[in-house]
């Protein structure tokens, strides 16, 4: 248990000190007018980063694969989230769309 | 203390209480996912909920997790029923939907998204992520600038 205590001081700490850090330093300064820009730019291109590829990649074999149903429930799930601009509704609605989606068999489409 | 600054914290924490609880229940899923996790790798639950106050992180505690499970490295994604899967993605987008509030942010987003689903085909890793934000944003002002250059006024 004194490990574990000790493992978890140290990750409590790795993980807390960056997010400290600039925070603590970044806000009583004035910085460049570039630099608040591109700031402001970090937050959505971060975001996007990480979405894109978790929806339009295989998680097994890295490959691109435009038919997951990841990615098309994605779509009315960005639509509520920007009509709604609820995190909590667009939560439960993607988790019940993406629900749904494990349901429906790609053999129900065969007669298209 | 001035007499009214119990009714300005309390309207502070109320704002805050309401900022602050969708991404509680966006997360509820993934700690429900963790708990079990945790557990069938051998953590008592004093443990899991030690991990949980004192770690400012989400992934570090899976990765975490699998690394005293014995398996050092290696995804550990849990498979959940519900479309538990799907919450933290769904988040997510709601979060980057939030972030989407000039066409810049927009074509931001969207070379940054291309760009990391190009670099994740070609190197391993999760470098791609990175890379592919700080070119993005990078580009990002650089168009933001050159336009504001040209009109001022509708910047």
């Amino acid at each position: 248990m004194a490990d574990y205590l000790l493992l978890l001081l140290g990750m409590g700490l790795v993980t807390y000190v960056p997010r400290w850090l600039p925070l603590h330093y970044l806000s009583r300064r004035s910085l460049p007018e570039w630099f608040i820009q591109w700031l402001d730019l970090i937050p959505p291109a971060i975001l996007s980063a990480l979405l894109l590829p978790a929806l339009t990649l295989d998680g097994d074999t890295g490959h691109l694969d435009l038919l997951r149903p990841e990615l098309w429930v994605a779509l009315p799930t960005f639509g509520f989230a920007w009509w709604t601009r609820s995190l909590g509704g667009t939560v439960v609605v993607g988790m019940l769309l993406f629900w749904l989606a494990g349901k429906v068999s790609p053999m129900w489409f065969a007669w298209l | 203390m001035i007499p009214t600054s119990f009714a300005v914290r309390s309207t502070t924490l109320k704002e805050g209480l309401n900022a602050g609880w969708p991404i509680c229940l966006g997360y509820l899923p993934i700690g429900m996912a963790f708990g079990v996790l945790a557990q069938k790798a051998g953590l008592t639950p004093l443990q899991i909920g030690l991990m949980s106050i004192m770690v400012f992180a989400g992934s570090a505690q899976f990765i975490a997790v699998a690394m005293l499970a014995g398996g050092i490295g290696g995804r550990f994604i849990p498979e959940g029923a519900l479309g538990i899967d799907y919450a933290l993605i769904a988040m997510f987008i709601c979060l980057l939907i939030y972030q989407i509030r000039k066409l810049i942010h927009l074509l931001t987003a969207v070379m940054a998204g291309l760009t990391a689903v190009i670099l994740a085909l070609i190197i391993p890793g999760n470098t791609h992520i990175v890379i592919a934000s700080i070119a993005a944003a990078t580009v990002g002002v650089m168009i933001q600038r050159k336009v504001m250059r040209r009109n001022p006024d509708n910047g």
